[in-house]
């Protein structure tokens, strides 16, 4: 079965979820720019169900880490309109109060867990978030106590964020949002320049957030955690800065043509035998043989 | 330079980050954070306050031993305070050293300049290069032997404002960072370098290096913002602290405050 393409001329009008389930995000033809010149963002129509676990796929450069910031309310749309959970966050960044709730429900991973990862311990990066909301001391000691466990990084507490490898970082990043109690946890580029093992554990431990009930929202541009990790994927256009297709992650996966338009695969002539055939690879991936 | 920046970043990483003596089991590594840093600057300030020779030594003598206590090797705890302070201190001091007025020890007629160091001038030197040394080997004590989370936590506890506490914490969070930045940049023109560059092209890349690494740490200090905001930052910092005050503290505030009350009655009694 093919992925469902979204309009490319417009601006998307194809239902990319089930009308009738309970939104966590939508978002109506919402664009955004640097500075006023670069366009990350083009009229994106786009709806994310509560529960959730949506990969968001696109090559470098196709709005997706602008798309996160928006979703947690640090970036304000040039135009259109974002609702999260029912109400209207669209100006939310101008408004430090509503934006302090919507960072409660919505807990955003950054791609460099080094900007994370700012205080002199992990202890106090996973209680920084819970202390900024307010919560008494109790409460703060058993939500970072949970975090920490969740994420298996308890004996990790009174360690220095910059002694940590690259994959006990990002376990760490992730459980410094879950000390806040999200209902919708953002996770940027997750296994980026990590090693295949620490990406193996990230990519379990992504998978079991389903099982906490969160809404999960990847980007990544790595098609082999996609089917790992997603109920559904959008593919971003690096060209259209919106979404042009979605789909479960096989149909997504098998749909070799949207793949190298949108520069998440490459093809390119090279010899098999006596042959010189045109093939397709995943970014990164060896040659097959025959 | 690109040695010196090396050399910075290699000693920052061996001896601050791994605070390798914060951790080791010393006198002074037992002590209560809180306790330190009380105890502390009420040794600085008697340091500050004392004006005699001989109380000033044994006040950095006591550091020193206190430092051997701690088990801090005395080569690296002298050194470091030795090797630069007195340096610098005495450089500051010697114009007043010819200024001050006393019994002449040694003379120079320059003709146009007569000049004499007097024993009030030596022994205000002295004193100066002392104070400054044993202030310098506190500091220094205190930073080695504690752990940085520790030290900026007791901080808190005796109300120094939250937002100076944070931004020293991120500044030594993210220095290393950059100095790695700037390392990174010095092997890149270095393994694109042939040959020995003129000292105008040195100059000029030192010049955009220096600028790659201001827009570097601009774009890091904005993302770190926006994370901070991302998890409910407003402006305020709240903190969280779980020290427990033993009873060993209390006794160490307590007869380090009687012994440096001591030294300034001793020191008040010398003048």
């Amino acid at each position: 079965m093919m992925a469902t393409t979204i309009d490319q001329t417009g601006r998307g009008a194809v239902n990319i979820t089930d009308a009738d389930a309970e939104h966590v995000f939508q978002l109506d033809a919402v664009s955004f720019s640097y500075h006023g010149r670069h366009q990350a963002l083009i009229d994106v129509d786009l709806t994310i169900a509560r529960g959730e676990q949506l990969v968001i796929l696109g090559a470098n450069g196709s709005g997706k880490s602008t798309l996160l910031k928006m979703l947690d309310g640090l970036y304000r749309p040039a135009s259109g309109t974002i609702r999260a959970f029912g109400q209207d966050i669209t100006d939310v960044a101008d408004d430090p109060v509503r934006a302090r709730e919507l960072h409660r429900r919505v807990g955003l991973v950054f791609q460099d867990a080094d900007v994370q990862l700012f205080s002199p311990t992990v202890y106090d990066d996973v209680a920084f978030g819970p202390l900024q909301m307010g919560w008494d001391k109790e409460r703060v000691t058993r939500e970072v106590a949970r975090a920490l466990e969740q994420m298996n990084v308890t004996h990790l507490a009174d360690r220095a964020p910059y002694e940590l490898s690259g994959g006990e970082k990002k376990r760490v990043a992730i459980a410094t949002v879950l000390s806040m109690e999200p209902d919708v946890i953002l996770l940027d580029e997750p296994t980026a320049s990590l090693d295949p093992r620490s990406s193996a554990v990230l990519v379990d431990v992504i998978a079991g957030l389903r099982h906490l009930g969160k809404t999960v929202v990847v980007t990544t541009h790595q098609l082999e955690i996609v089917p790992l990790i997603a109920t559904r994927v959008v593919v971003f256009g690096d060209q259209e800065r919106r979404p042009v297709a979605s789909g479960g992650p096989t149909e997504i996966l098998s749909d070799a043509e949207l793949l190298i338009r949108t520069n998440l695969v490459h093809e390119h002539l090279h010899f098999h035998a006596d042959a010189n055939l045109l093939h397709s690879h995943l970014h990164g991936a060896e040659h097959h043989e025959g | 330079m690109a040695r010196t920046i090396a050399g910075v970043a290699e000693a920052i990483e061996r001896s601050v980050y791994t605070e390798e003596y914060a951790r080791a089991d010393g006198f002074l590594q037992r002590v209560d954070p809180r306790a330190k840093v009380v105890v502390f600057i009420c040794a600085v300030l008697a340091v500050g306050l004392s004006r005699s020779l001989p109380v000033l030594l044994a006040l950095y003598v006591a550091t020193v031993l206190t430092a051997l206590a701690s088990k801090l090797p005395l080569g690296f705890f002298v050194k470091r305070v030795l090797l630069g302070v007195p340096l610098f201190a005495g450089i500051v001091f010697i114009p007043a050293l010819f200024l001050i007025h006393g019994k002449p020890l040694v003379q120079a007629d320059l003709g146009f300049l007569h000049l004499a160091i007097s024993d009030n001038g030596l022994i205000s030197l002295a004193i100066f290069v002392t104070r400054v040394s044993a202030s310098v080997s506190l500091a220094i004590l205190l930073v080695v032997t504690t752990q940085w989370a520790d030290l900026l936590k007791a901080l808190r506890v005796i109300r120094v404002p939250s937002v100076f506490i944070v931004v020293l914490g991120m500044t030594y969070r993210y220095i290393f960072l950059f100095l790695q930045t700037v390392e990174n940049l010095f092997l890149a023109r270095s393994s694109r370098t042939v040959g020995r560059a003129t000292d105008a092209e040195q100059r000029r890349w030192i010049g955009s290096s220096m600028g790659t690494l201001m827009s570097k740490s601009f774009k890091t200090s904005n993302d770190v913002y926006q994370a901070m905001v991302a998890r409910g930052f407003t402006g305020d910092v709240y903190t969280i602290s779980d020290f427990k005050m033993r009873d060993e503290d209390w006794l160490f505030v307590s007869l380090s405050v009687v012994l440096l009350a001591l030294a300034l009655i001793f020191d008040l009694g010398l003048r």
